[in-house]
């Protein structure tokens, strides 16, 4: 008697149900700005990866400086020991930076960078003697990573992770100062006076304000410059850090290395990783502010974090060709260039659309934001967006879709930047091809 | 292109037309064990699998940026046309993509430079093989090596496609193939129903037969099989043998002309009940409806093979389609006769619809070509069919014309006005599906409950017939009652017009159109979305502007009534804007009446619920009406109160539970009613377990048990949310669990 035993699927997908896996597209191979799979469909990687491939697949560059690597060390205990491929990253890193940012605790994730901030904020003021700082602020959409703090910290999905609980405490939720509808809703001014009263009334505890200059996962909103900057002098009035995380916005993402270099501001604590290396290898990195340093450096105290591969000498040789194919091919102003062809063609492909609301962002980070009704501003639905995002799929187009209840709904579109005008114009010929059909 | 010359994906195609008429793209056995054989080969292809086909460009497109680059086809007499029309298309998209047609059917000519390959496993896998690897001369035998290839044991074909896809018994060929082994396999996987086994009659040979009864005995197969034979193979004796191999379904391929044929369906009959067996008819040639009367059954309802279609022909009608229906092109189109033979018209529909449309046609004006009594019909592929049909005669104008056949669905007037026989395509029907479109103020003069008919649809064309309908809106709101008996099985045209968020307009899954080609989207409104000639894009965006326009004009944005109401576009030609705003706003539970007639209409085809039940003995909760709980509400809670997707229907005083969303029915307890009546009205857990306390006279230990148990059965069943519970612990400071 033959006998046919089923197989389970062997490993679990990231926010997926936990059987998942069978039914997902198996990618096999990547060049450039394409992905195929292992049914030899190709498509355009519209994501970058997860937004932090972009400097495309199989770049030379970064693959000759992995490979010199792996023959000199692939692997350091930083504990005890330095590297001059981890030390020569670091500096080049701060280089990039405004000089009052002069260290970097590495790390391997934007999850853990975001872990090292929440530690830092909380640490630098007890080495102060100020226990009562503790509370951190953050947006009510914001995503900050899945480990235990940085889960904390994010607004997005506060139901799902209510299960995991109890949670790291200690997070003032605040509304994004964003709305579909300009015209209702809160004004800009609005949500700086209520930030005004919420330092006033909580300053006393609150030991930093966490955000993304750019709300990536909630749906590319950027924070308006009006209210980074009022942030930014309330956090210098009432002696709280500033922490920006640049996970997906940083390492030119959007035609400038860093999103807060536009806004003028300089933060206390900044969050890197997804681009950091291209993607290639798992790096993140935390830059802290001389007040920190000086904080632990005058108390002779360590930062009680470590991941064994935090600083790995491989990954760290692919960040340093990734700054140097920026660097060389003059990537941020073609990103700029880019973006800006990409979100006028879309205009121009989707205008008349009924869903279509706006594409918003900047470089190439973007979002393109789909709406029932002009009028009324009410987001389509994640199904409907899935539709949208599976028939891109199926004619050769990866995009991520996004939907924040009551706030947005839509997709990202977050190519490499190595991407052609050319491919830039056949993006918008799939979506416009695909949206032409699909109207709710 | 992007990774090198060497790689080089290879896709199959077939067109599946069921004996529904419906085109899905589907698993083909044969198309499996070519795979199988090419994947040893160490060459992987794909086999293209879509049930809700979409239009002609949009399948196209799909094909073609898949990334394939030679593409299979598998051809057969019924798939002809769509296989040429998808083969031309692909070509014009993409002239690089290699094609070859697969194909049994020897009277399949070679099109237009298409290579076509013979299934004939003798030499078909060599030749394929060949033109993969682009050999000039590729080998025409095959090559014979230790090859197994199973195609649902290999993991080829899903095994609960087994029912539709078949499995053949022998091959024939070279490779080995082990039907032991697909047996044992799908076995295993638990496969229930009836396999069909795709031998060809000629091929079934004694010698299978007798493997296939072996087989079953020793692995106690779970499944039966049909297999098709010839008439003239097939005695007593040969039937016996079919029966001991787990046969259940028999399709004779019958020469009609036979002489005795009468004394040959009495035998067949005689069969059927002897060996509790179906037996089917196969006819090549035509044979008299009068003969065959007597064998086919007279038909109770609506058919399998029509259902699909009926279904689609009530959404037209309604205006009701099913979320998953719709998905970016056309279903239905009210077409009028001169538009049907307009062949300029169909290019230009081609770009609307998609692959399985239908065309209701017209019939207002009486149409001019009326089918005659069907005298002749046939049975080609065991389904009973007109053998000279208006669906023929449309099929061969369409199809030489290289557009895509739609199904037609003919409402032929009656000598009633208000009766329509109902032909769908070239389906036989000894009695015919009929319909009744009346409108609805006509119950006083006409009483719709004495037809009876398959289908009463009620119609709102005028004001006297919206005042109706509303009479019954306000009756089923204010006291949960049905006002009529009619009010059950009849549907209501153009009901997506008065049922809250359910305007399908902007996706355009139908819409009505004459000579003219101008595309009037929604039924009873003359008000046209542009013409066809402006292409589907284009019609699209028309209709969303014009949406956008109105609600902007009749300031839905913030009414309050924005939630329930349908916010209509192209309202029928009696009502202006104003009454539609005020009708919605002044009659507020019209989307409910829709949701619980639906509910009703739905329990009424699909169940014995409602057989022989009178209207009053119906009745259905809100917080207007309650049936079973008769206290008061001293502040209203909503923490409780039930999902709005939750119905309680009292059905000759017995309470049940609908979920419409899981379209579930559960029969409930009377305090269970009572508890649901209670929340809906809003009443909070204290109070409530006062009254069960009086109304039961239990005590308050056991009355707030009662009030729990119901709550967790709410929250089980979908009808509350898990929070309810968790605020209760909450309240009640415990630890919340996990």
């Amino acid at each position: 008697m033959l006998l046919v035993e089923k197989e389970l699927y062997p490993f679990v997908h990231p926010l997926k149900p936990i059987m998942a896996g069978n039914e997902l597209p198996s990618q096999i191979e990547g060049n450039g700005i394409y992905l195929k799979d292992n049914t030899g469909k190709i498509c355009i990687d519209g994501i970058s990866g997860l937004w932090n491939v972009s400097l495309g697949y199989r770049h030379p560059e970064i693959i000759k400086a992995i490979t010199n690597q792996l023959h000199q060390l692939p692997f350091v205990n930083l504990v005890d020991n330095t590297n001059p491929t981890t030390l020569k990253y670091a500096k080049r890193l701060l280089e990039l930076l405004p000089a009052s940012l002069n260290k970097v605790v590495y790390t391997c994730t934007g999850s853990e960078s975001v872990e090292v901030a929440i530690k830092l904020a909380r640490k630098y003021y007890a080495l102060r003697g100020n226990r009562e700082k503790k509370e951190i602020v953050s947006f009510a959409s914001s995503y900050h990573g899945t480990y235990y703090g940085s889960m904390s910290a994010s607004g997005i999905d506060r139901s799902i992770s209510e299960d995991y609980g109890p949670k790291v405490p200690g997070f003032i939720f605040i509304p994004v100062p964003f709305s579909n509808n300009r015209a209702s809703g809160c004004s800009i001014e609005e949500h700086i006076l209520n930030l005004e009263v919420l330092f006033e009334e909580s300053g006393d505890r609150l030991a930093g304000f966490m955000m993304e200059p750019i709300l990536g996962s909630a749906g590319v909103i950027p924070v308006p410059e009006k209210y980074m900057q009022k942030a930014k002098a309330l956090c210098e009035e009432y002696d709280v850090l500033l922490i920006l995380d640049e996970v997906a916005t940083g390492f030119g993402r959007t035609g400038i290395m860093f999103a807060h270099e536009q806004y003028k501001v300089i933060p206390d604590i900044l969050c890197l990783s997804k681009g950091i290396n291209s993607g290639y290898l798992p790096l993140g990195a935390t830059v802290l502010s001389n007040r920190i340093y000086e904080a632990f450096a005058s108390t002779n105290s360590h930062i009680e974090h470590l991941s064994t591969q935090n600083g790995n000498p491989i990954a760290c040789a692919a960040a340093i060709a990734t700054l140097d194919v920026i660097k060389n091919e003059s990537l941020l102003s073609k990103v700029e260039l880019n973006g800006n062809l990409l979100k006028a063609l879309i205009n121009e492909a989707l205008g008349k659309h009924k869903n279509f609301h706006e594409v918003r962002g900047q470089g190439m980070m973007i979002g393109v934001s789909l709406v029932k009704s002009k009028s009324t501003y009410e987001c389509l639905n994640m199904g409907q967006i899935m539709q949208i995002t599976h028939k891109l799929w199926k004619n050769g187009l990866l995009v991520y879709p996004f939907y924040t209840e009551s706030l947005t709904a839509g997709f990202h579109i977050i190519p490499p930047f190595v991407i052609t005008p050319d491919e830039i114009s056949k993006i918008v010929q799939i979506i416009r091809r695909v949206l032409d059909r699909t109207v709710f | 292109m992007f990774f090198g010359k060497n790689t080089s994906q290879i896709l199959f195609l077939y067109f599946r037309i069921s004996d529904y008429n419906l085109i899905s793209a589907e698993y083909l056995w044969d198309h499996a064990m070519i795979r199988g054989f090419l994947q040893k080969k160490g060459i992987e292809s794909t086999q293209y699998i879509q049930s809700q086909l979409p239009s002609i460009y949009e399948l196209t497109e799909e094909i073609v940026f898949s990334g394939v680059q030679q593409l299979i086809i598998g051809v057969d007499q019924n798939n002809l046309w769509c296989s040429k029309l998808v083969t031309r298309e692909i070509r014009r998209i993409d002239a690089t993509i290699e094609i070859l047609w697969l194909t049994a059917s020897a009277d399949i000519q070679e099109e237009e430079g298409i290579q076509i390959v013979a299934l004939d496993y003798a030499d078909c896998l060599g030749k394929i093989q060949a033109w993969i690897s682009g050999s000039v001369r590729g080998s025409a035998n095959n090559e014979k090596c230790d090859i197994s290839v199973n195609p649902y044991s290999d993991g080829l074909i899903p095994s609960d496609k087994a029912i539709t896809v078949g499995l053949r018994l022998s091959t024939g060929c070279p490779t080995e193939y082990s039907l032991e082994r697909e047996l044992v396999f799908l076995n295993t996987e638990n496969l229930n129903g009836i396999i069909p086994v795709l031998d060809e009659s000629q091929y079934m040979q004694d010698s299978l037969v007798d493997e296939l009864c072996k087989l079953k005995v020793n692995l106690n197969l779970k499944y039966t099989f049909r297999v098709h034979v010839r008439s003239e193979q097939l005695d007593e004796a040969q039937l016996q043998r079919l029966v001991a191999a787990g046969i259940k379904d028999i399709v004779i391929e019958q020469d009609m002309e036979t002489l005795n044929l009468k004394e040959m369906l009495k035998r067949y009959k005689a069969w059927e009940e002897i060996h509790n067996i179906r037996i089917r008819l196969k006819t090549f040639y035509p044979v008299s409806a009068d003969i065959m009367d007597e064998w086919i059954e007279i038909e109770q309802g609506v058919q399998v093979h029509e259902q699909a279609i009926v279904n689609g022909y009530l959404s037209f009608v309604t205006g009701l389609y099913p979320p998953g229906f719709i998905n970016g092109s056309v279903k239905h189109i009210g077409i009028t006769e001169s538009a049907l033979y307009d062949l300029d018209y169909h290019k230009h529909l081609k770009e609307f619809v998609g692959l399985n449309y239908s065309f209701i046609i017209d019939n207002s004006d009486k149409f001019s070509k009326q089918p005659e009594r069907v005298s002749e019909i046939h049975a080609r592929d065991s389904i009973w069919r007109n053998n000279l049909s208006l669906f023929g005669e449309v099929k061969d104008l369409l199809g030489h014309s290289q557009n895509v056949l739609p199904h037609l669905i003919l409402e032929e007037m009656s000598e009633d006005e208000f009766k329509y026989e109902l032909n769908i395509d070239d389906f036989y029907r000894k009695e015919k599906l009929q319909i009744v479109k009346i409108p609805y103020a006509s119950d006083s003069d006409l009483n719709i409950a004495s037809y009876s008919c398959q289908y009463k649809v009620l119609l709102i064309d005028s004001s006297e017939d919206l005042s109706a309908f509303l009479r019954d809106v306000e009756c089923l709101n204010q006291s949960g009652e049905i006002n009529h008996s009619y009010q059950i099985p009849s549907l209501l045209a153009e009901s997506c017009r008065w049922s809250g968020g359910n305007c399908k307009l902007c996706q355009m899954p139908r819409f009505h159109t004459d000579g003219s080609g101008q595309v009037k989207p929604c039924g009873g409104s003359s008000k046209g979305a542009g013409s066809v000639n402006e292409g589907y894009a284009a019609i699209l965006q028309n209709v969303g502007a014009a949406a956008e326009e109105e609600q902007l004009i009749r300031q839905c944005n913030g009414c309050e009534v924005e939630a329930q109401c349908s916010k209509c576009t192209f309202l029928p030609d009696f009502m202006s804007r104003e009454q539609y705003c005020a009708t919605q706003k002044n009659h507020k539970s019209i989307s409910r009446y829709i949701s619980v007639t639906s509910v009703l209409q739905m329990l009424s085809r699909s169940s014995r619920l409602l057989s022989g039940v009178e209207a009053s003995q119906i009745k259905i909760s809100s917080n207007q009406s309650v049936h079973y709980y008769d206290g008061d509400v001293a502040c209203y809670n909503s923490i409780h109160v039930p999902a709005q997707h939750f119905f309680l229907i009292s059905i000759q005083k017995q309470p049940y539970l609908y979920d419409a969303l899981k379209h579930k029915m559960l029969k409930v307890n009377e305090p269970l009613a009572v508890i649901f009546e209670a929340f809906l009205k809003g009443i909070n857990e204290k109070e409530l377990s006062d009254y069960l306390q009086t109304h039961y006279e239990i005590n308050d230990v056991q009355a707030e048990m009662l009030v729990e148990e119901a709550v967790q059965s709410f929250v089980r069943l979908g009808c509350m949310p898990q929070s309810v519970i968790n605020k209760k612990i909450l309240v009640e400071g415990e630890h919340v669990a996990g």
